[in-house]
């Protein structure tokens, strides 16, 4: 039972993470190569200040989120304003050094180490510590997010994006201010990712940077689209079938060791198949992806 | 030089083809004016440097007495310039009426800010937007199309699209490239009858256009164009018999 | 201090050697092609099967060693770019399609090798030979002398070359290209080969110097593709120059600041690039 909850709780990370990259690579079209950079930036904030600050979970939470934010800036605002090259650079090259300074800067993240006992959330007096408690933490997190991201991407706001996504020269010509677009959705969506960050840092109370690879940002990457980019339930979808997945392999009885590698393979090779037949996933729009 | 809308020796080089040579006009409001030249003349470009789509490489443009060269795009826009593509842009992944409400200037809910503090505000005005959106499509004719997604329209419904696009910027001036190209000849009427009665309604209209059989009576003034330079400017009737057009069009 | 001075050198230098190995194929693909980091770390294992698991010697273990780095290149080219070149696909198609590619090839080499160190490296770690005041190993001296090499070899070529005007030529403009009678997937396809090869001999040289893992070939490509920006897309001598520039950055910068921020140090410099010069140095201005 406490398995099963186990993997739900990643479901919901997972879910968080790609529908907020969806907002920004979805419905946007900028692919970005930083998420999971933007995750740690939210995992460590909050596992840093509870354990030196000792301050509640929702203050981490909103400091992570603000953090997260400002982060976002830096990396949208000199990059977005140009071309969408750059901002493919921009954001791999944070992704990059965010995991480096994570595993160097050993005095205050300690490194490759990790930081172990992250105390568990208190919200207003709910001491969150078993696993039916964690889960209910995701599920109130995951309604939110999806809220959030459905709200937007169903305002005018929202339409907007799309616009961007498909033709920018248009949306210029409507008067829209596309790099302004850009760069607000840019840091919208890293601030999303403090909500799985603060999460993840809890449920697991001991973070590494290994969490936080390229990788890592390639695998959010890969459940947005294989969901299907640019749908609100896209993600949703995609988060479990490829969290269920490695579940499966041990569950056939593939060593641990292979099987890491082999759900890589699988996900990195699903990436290629989609692009090559079938760009929509498996419930998006028909030509987020097309000409 | 108090027109309402100046350009002023504009010029822009692609590589070594001067695109735009000096190019200078004048526009009044309430003028419909037609822009003709040979394909390669330099006129798209000028609506892509008016519009602030291309930075010009030297000269002026100003409406109403504000600077509109070296300004970004999208607040040109914003200063009452709606203008359509020749080579037609749309939103095809989304619905002919989303096209339409895409196109409404300041919707306060394409602010994120205003999104989350003024929610009924924006509620309000994006069902205010959704009728005006209805209205914009029933006079251009696509009312039962609403639903539909912009990509699922025949070519000339397209264009018409991005007129209703323009209606509903509420712009005073209206860019046209080729509204007619490519257009059947019932729907060219159409598109004519849309034209008068924006022409009617105030609006400055420029465009640019090859089928001068339909659209030349139309023009209140033509301007000609050719290697990026204004060759002659006059009535209709005299851009017609004019030596220098008729050569320019047989070779 | 000369120490230092002489990692800025080696870095720099390894840095351009791995920004030139993605030039071409940046140049004329117009996408960023993650998965060449893959081909670097996959000429350092070629090379480790060659030399350790088959024990044939370096001077054959090598040269294959790239020339299999460069068909990994093309068979990506083959496979995948050019069907969806064929299909005019989005930029962001081919860029999630790399990314694809880049995970597969690195999971498989570490299910292949293992994600353990492995080494290439023949006796013990020598001492390094004293030059002005500094140490460097024969393997360093190397690296210069090939990075140098190649720097010179792909500015002739890229002039004086039937094959490198031809690069140039689609690289400008594919359409005139077309026009010309230059057959643009051939010219595409010698880019991987080249630009692929390359990589292989970095990852050889890196390898050599440093041993090698899986995910060895990540960072310095971003190294690589940063010291392009901040070079000019468009100038061989500029990409060098900002490696160098981007090297001296954090060698020193971590000197002073403490080595964990070396890699920030080199963000700091993208940043400032993209904020008041996004062309690059010696770039044309847009
Ligand atoms: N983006 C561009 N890049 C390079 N050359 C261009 C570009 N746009 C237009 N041109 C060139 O500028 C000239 C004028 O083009 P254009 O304004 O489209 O002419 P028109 O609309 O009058 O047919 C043509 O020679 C064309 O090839
Ligand atoms: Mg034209």
């Amino acid at each position: 039972m406490d398995y099963l909850i186990h993997i739900l709780i990643l479901i919901g990370i997972y879910v968080m993470l790609s529908s907020s990259l969806n907002l920004v690579a979805g419905y946007t079209g900028m692919l970005s190569i930083a998420h999971a950079a933007f995750y740690g930036v939210g995992a460590y904030t909050v596992a840093l200040m509870s354990l030196n600050l000792h301050t509640p979970f929702l203050v981490n939470l909103v400091c992570a989120i603000i953090i997260c934010g400002i982060f976002g800036a830096v990396v949208g605002i000199p990059s977005l304003r140009i071309k969408d090259d750059y901002f493919i650079i921009a954001a791999f090259a944070f992704q990059i050094i965010a995991f480096s300074v994570m595993n160097n800067w050993v005095s205050f993240t300690k490194g490759p180490m990790g930081l172990p006992g992250i105390p568990q959330p208190n919200l207003f007096g709910w001491k969150i510590s078993s696993y039916p408690d964690f889960l209910l933490l995701t599920v109130i997190m995951c309604v939110v997010c999806l809220l959030i991201c459905w709200r937007i991407t169903h305002s005018p706001y929202g339409r907007v994006l799309q616009a961007i996504r498909e033709d920018e020269t248009f949306a210029l010509s409507l008067g829209k201010n596309v790099a302004g677009y850009k760069i607000s959705v840019f840091v919208l969506g890293a601030m999303l990712t403090a909500l799985p960050g603060a999460l993840y840092t809890t449920y697991i109370s001991y973070i590494d940077p290994s969490s936080f690879t390229v990788d890592e940002s390639i695998f959010i990457i890969s459940i947005m689209i294989i969901g299907g980019a640019g749908r609100l339930w896209g993600p949703v979808l995609g988060a479990v079938v490829l969290v269920m997945l490695p579940e499966l392999l041990r569950f056939v009885g593939m060593p641990n060791s292979i099987a890491a590698n082999m759900r890589q393979i699988f996900y990195g090779g699903a990436l290629v198949v989609c692009m090559l037949w079938r760009p929509q996933g498996l419930v998006g729009k028909a030509d987020v992806l097309r000409k | 030089m108090n027109k309402w809308l100046t350009v002023e020796k504009l010029s822009k080089n692609f590589g070594g083809v001067k695109a735009l040579d000096e190019f200078s006009c004048h526009f009044e409001q309430g003028e419909v004016v037609g822009l003709i030249g040979p394909n390669g003349a330099g006129k798209t470009t000028f609506f892509n440097v008016l519009g602030g789509m291309l930075e010009a490489d030297s000269g002026s443009a100003q409406l109403n007495k504000k600077k509109l060269t070296s300004i970004p795009a999208h607040r040109i826009a914003n200063m009452g310039i709606a203008r359509t593509f020749q080579k037609l842009r749309l939103i095809r992944q989304v619905s002919v009426l989303e096209n339409v409400m895409l196109s409404f200037r300041n919707q306060s809910g394409e602010n994120l800010v205003s999104l989350v503090i003024r929610w009924s505000k924006v509620r309000t005005q994006e069902s205010e937007n959704y009728d005006k959106a209805l209205t914009i499509l029933k006079r251009v004719g696509l009312q039962e199309k609403a639903g539909d997604l912009a990509d699922t329209l025949s070519y000339g419904q397209q264009k018409l699209l991005t007129l209703a696009c323009c209606i509903a910027s509420d712009a005073d001036l209206l860019l046209l490239d080729e509204p007619l190209a490519g257009v059947s000849p019932s729907m060219i009427e159409i598109v004519l009858e849309k034209l008068r009665e924006l022409k009617n309604e105030g609006k400055t209209i420029v465009v640019i256009e090859h089928n001068l059989e339909a659209i030349m009576d139309d023009f209140d003034r033509v301007i000609f164009m050719d290697s990026g330079r204004k060759i002659c400017e006059g009535k209709p009737d005299e851009i017609r018999n004019d030596p220098r057009v008729i050569e320019a069009y047989l070779k | 201090m000369e120490q230092l001075f002489l990692n800025g050198i080696l870095v720099g230098l390894l840095i351009s050697l791995i920004s030139l190995s993605v030039y071409p194929v940046i140049c004329l693909v117009r996408f960023f092609h993650f998965a060449h980091a893959v081909v670097i770390a996959a000429g350092a294992y070629f090379s480790f099967l060659l030399s350790r698991c088959f024990g044939w010697p370096m001077g054959i273990a090598i040269p294959l060693a790239i020339l299999l780095s460069a068909g990994l290149g093309c068979l990506m080219e083959v496979a995948v770019y050019k069907p969806l070149r064929k299909r005019e696909a989005k930029p962001i198609v081919f860029i999630l399609a790399s990314l694809g590619l880049y995970t597969v090839l690195q999971n498989v080499i570490s299910l292949v090798f293992g994600d353990d160190t492995k080494s290439i490296r023949t006796g013990p770690v020598r001492e390094g030979l004293n030059f002005l005041g500094a140490r460097i190993t024969p393997i360093q001296i190397i690296t210069i002398v090939t990075a140098i090499v190649v720097v010179v070899g792909l500015l002739l070529f890229m002039k004086y070359t039937r094959l490198g005007k031809a690069m140039r030529t689609v690289a400008n403009d594919a359409n005139l290209a077309r026009v010309v009678g230059i057959d643009s997937d051939r010219v595409i396809m010698w880019a991987f080969a080249i630009g692929s090869g390359l990589a292989g001999l970095a990852g050889i040289l890196m390898a050599l110097d440093t041993d090698m893992t899986p995910t060895m070939g990540m960072r310095p490509f971003m190294m690589g593709i940063v010291a392009m920006i901040i070079g000019g897309k468009d100038s061989i001598i500029g990409i060098v120059l900002g490696a160098l520039l981007l090297a001296f950055a954090q060698q020193y910068g971590a000197y002073y600041l403490g080595s964990e921020w070396q890699d920030a140090i080199a963000f700091a410099i993208l940043l400032i690039f993209l904020l008041f010069r996004p062309q690059g140095f010696l770039g044309k201005k847009v």
